[in-house]
């Protein structure tokens, strides 16, 4: 299943059907999200795979009629995060957030303006659990703010900020110059 | 016969000829302004252009010799005239007019007017500004680029710093989606009139913006006429052609009038509604011609994520003495309609040649905010009107329009996403050489329309009938001739209602729970 979630990421819209049959196989828990466990140990990992691979068929072939699905098994794992956080987790959800919305039309808009909304309210989340500080700050300063942190986490929710900033679904303003600076410091 | 102010500014004025007709004058009449003969009329709602300032006028309407009628009046005080041309606008079709245009508009002080003299000005986006009088003189045309890399673009749904709220220039189809500015642009602004007996010609074709026009391409297509926040503003006469899209929408914007217009587009253009007032209160549509490819007017409220954030209905709409020809629908009401409408008149109108007199388009998913109540069609004129009046639930509009959630006749459970229909009343409407059938109301099974009242209602039918859908949604059967379709109405009332000519029942009524007919 991994190897066919990767290959439809980039490859022909047979792959994309492919592999959202495959997804829309999966088993769900009690809240309606899929199981994932065959996929990769982690469901933000696996998350990673594959939602935006379900939000890409969708887009492109389902009729965006799995929109509703999509987000609301988003919001439960965004949910989840709260009761039981790590920071690995949160910058997987953030770039889970931003991949999926990148692969998602806005002609649906409440569904896309949610998940969005989502996003937003994690990075607020994140930037806060983590005592991150968002002004524009000496590098030093922020070498000393991640010195006991989990820096590959980091460094991921430093990409996910620059490119959630990219396609507008962030602020340049507050978490651009922050995800430029986490990727620069941690690389 | 009576005759009524409707307004005036400076340099025009407008009032009403109460004859009985209906857009049209019953007869052509003569105009007498202080004694002096004018010109003819016939249509209820006429202009008279090129009148001076803070001048005591009266006028004469005469059939013959015979005064029918006659008014007085003031117009109102001018200080300056800015005139374009004195500003460095050629009016040559060449030069873009543009900048010097709007610096006459930037800087034309109160009480005074921008005089657009006759000619051909080629513009990209022109801005209002609050006070602001503008004339386009007859032979006067506003002749807008076509260029979409000339356009500034207007950006969707702008946050706050504070991620709290956000600040919204418009939407594309009832969502907040990255819009070029409109060719007439007003954001903010109060008390302003644009008039005249000029053009403002958004130039679209097929070569350009209508190439093909659903697809967004750096962001969507611009209105001929766009407001925003704004309120008291005023057209007047001008006529809009070729519009790029929906030709005049007025977005969150109240107290307006609309006196007078006339707005053309060819039949085969894509969505040049001629005017969408969106989440709007207080608006006066009189005497406007409508000819064009999509609805006439087109009443909305937002999609479900606007509906359901700023609840603001469009409400208190009078739609008057209007001629709606060659469109989808006459007046329709949706499909973006999550905000609601409420109160709605439509009397003394002519629709001809129109696919629809009334048109409903809603569907699940709207929102429960979506509430449509209050809405009147009274003293009306319908013919070769395709189908009069049509109420469609199930409309399959958006890219899931056609999913089983949209277009299943089976109840579903009634949550925030079900929008409901309370009272429409239908009075007084003559429908002759209609096609496809008298009317076709098609409700939600699990919240059904409220209550239709139809009095005097008379429907008869083209000898050469046409054959097409009567509504717009999945499993609907084309038709001919066909009679009266109500499924899913809770009350329907109906009082000398006669449909002769059709084929099969007059009427068929499904899941009517009560139906009241009076007797004359």
């Amino acid at each position: 299943m991994k190897a066919l979630l990767e290959r439809a990421a980039v490859g022909t819209n047979a792959d994309l059907e492919e592999a959202a049959q495959a997804v829309l196989s999966l088993q769900r828990d009690g809240d309606g999200v899929f199981e994932t466990k065959a996929i990769e140990e982690n469901t933000y990992q696996a998350g990673l795979l594959l939602y935006p691979v379900y939000a890409q068929y969708e887009t492109k072939a389902g009729k965006k009629a799995g929109y509703p699905d999509i987000v609301s098994q988003l919001a439960v794992l965004g949910k989840r995060l709260e009761e039981n956080y790590s920071t690995a987790d949160a910058a997987r959800c953030l770039m889970l957030f931003a991949d999926t919305l990148s692969a998602m039309s806005p002609e649906i808009y409440e569904h896309y303006r949610r998940l969005n909304d989502m996003l937003r309210s994690l990075a607020r989340f994140f930037v806060e659990k983590e005592e991150l500080r968002m002004t524009q700050f000496p590098k030093e300063t922020l070498k000393t703010d991640v010195a006991n942190k989990d820096k590959e986490a980091l460094r991921l929710a430093g990409q996910a900020f620059v490119n959630a900033c990219e396609k507008g679904f962030l602020s340049e303003e507050k978490y651009g110059a922050l995800g430029r600076q986490l990727m620069e410091v941690l690389l | 016969m009576n005759l009524k102010f409707v307004m005036c500014t400076a340099r025009s004025a407008s009032f009403e000829i109460e004859d009985g007709g209906r857009y049209f004058t019953k007869k052509k009449y003569s105009l007498y302004v202080n004694g002096e003969y004018y010109g003819e009329t016939e249509t209820t709602v006429t202009g008279l252009y090129n009148l001076k300032p803070a001048k005591e006028y009266a006028v004469s309407v005469r059939d013959g010799e015979k005064e029918e009628g006659s008014i007085s009046f003031r117009t109102e005080e001018e200080y300056v005239t800015l005139n374009v041309r004195q500003f460095g606008a050629k009016g040559d079709g060449v030069q873009d007019d543009t900048h010097f245009i709007q610096a006459a508009i930037m800087a034309c002080p109160e009480n005074s007017r921008v005089l657009i003299p006759e000619g051909t000005y080629r513009i990209t986006s022109l801005f209002l500004k609050s006070g602001l009088r503008m004339e386009l003189e007859k032979g006067a045309e506003l002749k807008a680029d076509t260029d979409r890399s000339h356009f500034p673009i207007f950006p969707p749904a702008i946050q706050s710093y504070d991620e709290k709220s956000e600040y919204h220039l418009g939407t594309w189809e009832g969502n907040p989606l990255p819009m070029f500015s409109g060719i007439i642009c007003g954001v903010g602004v109060k008390d302003v009139v644009i008039y005249g007996e000029g053009v403002i010609n958004g130039n679209a074709s097929k070569e350009n913006w209508w190439d093909n026009p659903k697809v967004m391409r750096t962001a969507f297509r611009p209105r001929l006429f766009f407001l925003c926040n704004s309120r008291y503003v005023t057209l007047q006469g001008v006529t809009f052609m070729n519009s790029p899209s929906w030709t005049l929408h007025p977005f969150f914007s109240d107290d307006l009038r609309f006196i007078g217009v006339t707005v053309k587009n060819p039949a085969d253009s894509p969505n040049t509604d001629g005017l969408d007032p969106e989440s709007c209160k207080n608006v006066e549509i009189l005497g406007v011609r409508f000819s064009l490819g999509d609805d006439c007017i087109a009443v909305k409220s937002g999609k479900i994520y606007m509906g359901k954030k700023y609840k603001t209905p469009c409400e208190n709409l009078n739609i008057r003495q209007c001629l709606m020809e060659n469109g989808h629908g006459a007046v329709t009401v949706g499909s973006e309609m999550a905000g609601g409408v409420i109160n709605m008149t439509v009397e003394d109108c002519l629709f001809r040649h129109t696919d629809r007199g009334l048109r409903i388009k809603t569907r699940r998913g709207r929102g429960e905010d979506a509430v449509l109540d209050g809405i009147t069609f009274r003293n009306l004129t319908l013919d070769n009107v395709m189908t009069p009046l049509v109420v469609n639930s199930f409309y399959f509009c958006d890219p899931d329009g056609k999913t089983e959630y949209v277009q299943s006749r089976e109840p579903y459970p009634v949550d925030d996403r079900t929008p409901s229909i309370k009272k429409l009343v239908f009075e007084n409407m003559e429908c002759t050489n209609c096609h496809v059938a008298a009317a076709f109301f098609d409700g939600l099974p699990e919240q059904k329309i409220e209550e239709i009242v139809m009095k005097n209602i008379m429907v008869s039918y083209a000898e050469e009938a046409k054959c097409d859908v009567p509504a717009m949604s999945e499993g609907v059967e084309k038709s001919s001739k066909r009679g009266m379709f109500a499924r899913n109405i809770a009350t329907l009332r109906l009082e000398n209602v006669k449909i002769e000519g059709q084929t099969g029942e007059a009427m068929e009524l499904i899941g009517v729970d009560n139906v009241i007919t009076e007797k004359r």
